[in-house]
């Protein structure tokens, strides 16, 4: 998959304009609500057309403002989720899923593929009224899965009215990350929740984009919004295994000398998230101690954001780390220093 | 008035209103979609001329349709002449007469339900995959379904009060055009048919009630009644 744009639309209050390309995978579109994301994805999938600029996927000119090419929408191949899920309510959940799957010759997903991945069995046959706001979601990401389409677009699928299906949606997200290896767009102010699915971001901000890449290659130029929009630390694991009761010893995908002891089991697949707040430094590794993680590493970067101090260390494993002013000077860290990383087991959510 | 002739009488209405709410139907659809989805102009204009017999006597609009349709009218003159076509003074004319007054109640109900319905769903249907006609089948008319039944009962009890431009237009002919509230007015210009009068009224009655009824039932039976309760309201 490719997906190629450089777009132009004037908004209210500035001109979003925009150029990238994405390949395959999940890319997370972060930005503070009135970036422009919304509008760029309804660029994306026709809802909408540019003042001017081009989109092409997969080499297929979508849009081409100067040859005055405009593919509608029903005739991109792009599955759409919208943040208000706007299933029909005259339909129940099996008829809300089967409604595009007339207009595409080649079924790539099959009905009960899509149903058990997104637990939708019991739901089949009720109304769109009678299930639950979590429900109503997965409902229409298996909506537009069952369309076949080349790159499934969310916008803000975590944001609903309780934090507690934040957490139920995110699995679901990953199965399809996993199972079905479709290319997805998703969009969200929330930059821990795109991170744990994706650490590639496209980041907006003001109809711009300010950032483009993995996310602690961006750290670089743009750590100061990042940190302060929450940015955490991911480790995806290739495997754990229990060292003792009630603690795991996992193994991090991108770094297998380096293994982390988590208070939970992972599955391969998953992600540790790790806050900045929650990682100390050290001039040495520090024995007679009941944390549990020490890993070392070298000061890149130190960059302020209001009264506190990101270090960015780069070693086995990269991380970033919140400390405070006072514990730099105290310990008078600079960049290129060599210092340990000590975070506890119980630091760690998954 | 004999039992064969309250029979005929109830028959020719019931006949008259069915056709009038038949013909009137689609083209109402027609005209609702144009209203709220087009962009033309003279949109203003249409609006105005589609709600004139709501405002005019009934009388008038039977005037008017005469000087359309009678014999010597503009449209009816040619029709005469071209096919030998006499449209005024029949059943005919009693169907017409009843759609032109019933057509912006049923307009009216169809657009409230029409405006409701969320752009946005067909939007969703639009990334779906699904083109202008399939968005209008398989979203819009199943969400507009209860003003659809409501106009169409409103139009059709309209079509079965139908008096004054019947009377003007279509004339009081018996067993062509003299339907039940033509009939009524009939009986009671003659000294002592009271009692066949309240008869038809009875029956007129019955007949409009279960109308009502049936159309609460059917918006009820919708799924999605809680949305657009306010529009089985009117």
């Amino acid at each position: 998959m490719s997906l190629e744009f450089d777009l132009e639309l004037p908004r209210r209050d500035f001109l979003l304009k925009i150029d990238g390309r994405f390949d395959g995978g999940i890319t997370g579109i972060f930005g503070h609500s009135g970036a422009g994301k919304t509008s760029f994805f309804h660029m994306i999938c026709g809802l909408e057309k540019p003042r001017s600029g081009t989109i092409s996927l997969n080499g297929q000119i979508l849009t081409d403002c100067e040859r005055k090419i405009h593919i509608p929408a029903h005739k991109r191949r792009m599955g759409v989720v919208f943040q208000d899920k706007r299933l029909f309510p005259h339909m129940t959940v099996r008829e809300n899923l089967l409604f595009g799957t007339k207009y595409r010759k080649e079924q790539r997903i099959a009905l009960s593929e899509a149903v058990d991945l997104l637990d939708l069995a019991p739901l089949l046959d009720s109304y769109p009224r009678g299930i639950s706001g979590g429900e109503e979601q997965r409902t229409a990401i298996g909506r537009a899965l069952l369309t076949s389409p080349e790159l499934l677009l969310l916008d803000e699928p975590f944001t609903g009215v309780d934090n507690s299906r934040r957490i139920t949606m995110l699995p679901y997200l990953k199965r399809l990350r996993d199972h079905l290896k479709i290319p997805m767009l998703v969009i969200s102010h929330d930059l821990p929740d795109i991170q744990k699915l994706t650490s590639t971001i496209f980041m907006m901000e003001q109809g711009r984009c300010s950032g483009y890449g993995e996310i602690f290659d961006l750290f670089d130029s743009r750590g100061d919004i990042l940190s302060r929009s929450g940015m955490v630390n991911t480790f995806p694991v290739a495997g754990a295994e229990e060292i003792s009761p009630g603690l795991y010893d996992c193994i991090v995908k991108e770094s297998p000398r380096v293994t982390i002891k988590a208070p939970f089991p992972s599955e391969k697949g998953s992600t540790l998230i790790l806050p900045p707040r929650e990682i100390s430094l050290a001039r040495s590794r520090i024995e007679n101690i009941t944390i549990q993680n020490q890993i070392p590493g070298r000061i890149t970067r130190i960059i302020p954001v209001e009264n506190r101090l990101f270090c960015r260390i780069e070693g086995d494993l990269p991380l970033t780390a919140e400390i405070t002013r006072e514990g730099v000077q105290e310990l008078r860290l600079r960049e290129g220093e060599e210092v340990w990383c000590l975070f506890k087991a119980h630091a760690l959510s998954g | 008035m004999n039992g064969t002739d309250v029979i005929d009488t109830l028959i020719l209405s019931l006949k008259v209103g069915l056709l009038a709410t038949l013909f009137n139907l689609p083209a109402a659809l027609g005209t609702v979609y144009l209203l709220v989805n087009g962009r033309f102009r003279g949109k203003d204009i249409l609006e105005g001329l589609i709600s004139l017999p709501l405002v005019m006597p009934p009388v008038t609009t039977g005037y008017v349709l005469l000087f359309l349709l009678g014999k010597r009218g503009l449209i009816g003159s040619v029709l005469f002449s071209l096919f030998g076509w006499r449209i005024a003074f029949t059943t005919a004319a009693a169907v017409i007469a009843s759609m032109t007054v019933s057509f912006p109640l049923i307009v009216r109900s169809i657009r409230l339900s029409m405006e409701m319905v969320d752009v946005r769903l067909e939007r969703a249907a639009m990334t779906l995959g699904a083109d202008r006609l399939s968005i209008f089948l398989r979203i819009t008319l199943p969400l507009i379904l209860p003003g659809i039944i409501n106009g169409a009962v409103l139009g059709f009890a309209r079509s079965m009060g139908e008096f004054g431009a019947t009377m003007t237009f279509a004339g009081n002919i018996k067993g062509a055009t003299r339907t039940i509230p033509l009939s009524v007015y009939s009986l009671l210009q003659i000294p002592g048919r009271e009692r066949d009068a309240a008869l038809l009224v009875a029956i007129s009655l019955i007949v409009s009630f279960g109308a009502m009824f049936l159309s609460s039932r059917l918006n009820r039976k919708s799924h999605y009644r809680q949305e657009r309760r306010h529009v089985s309201g009117i």
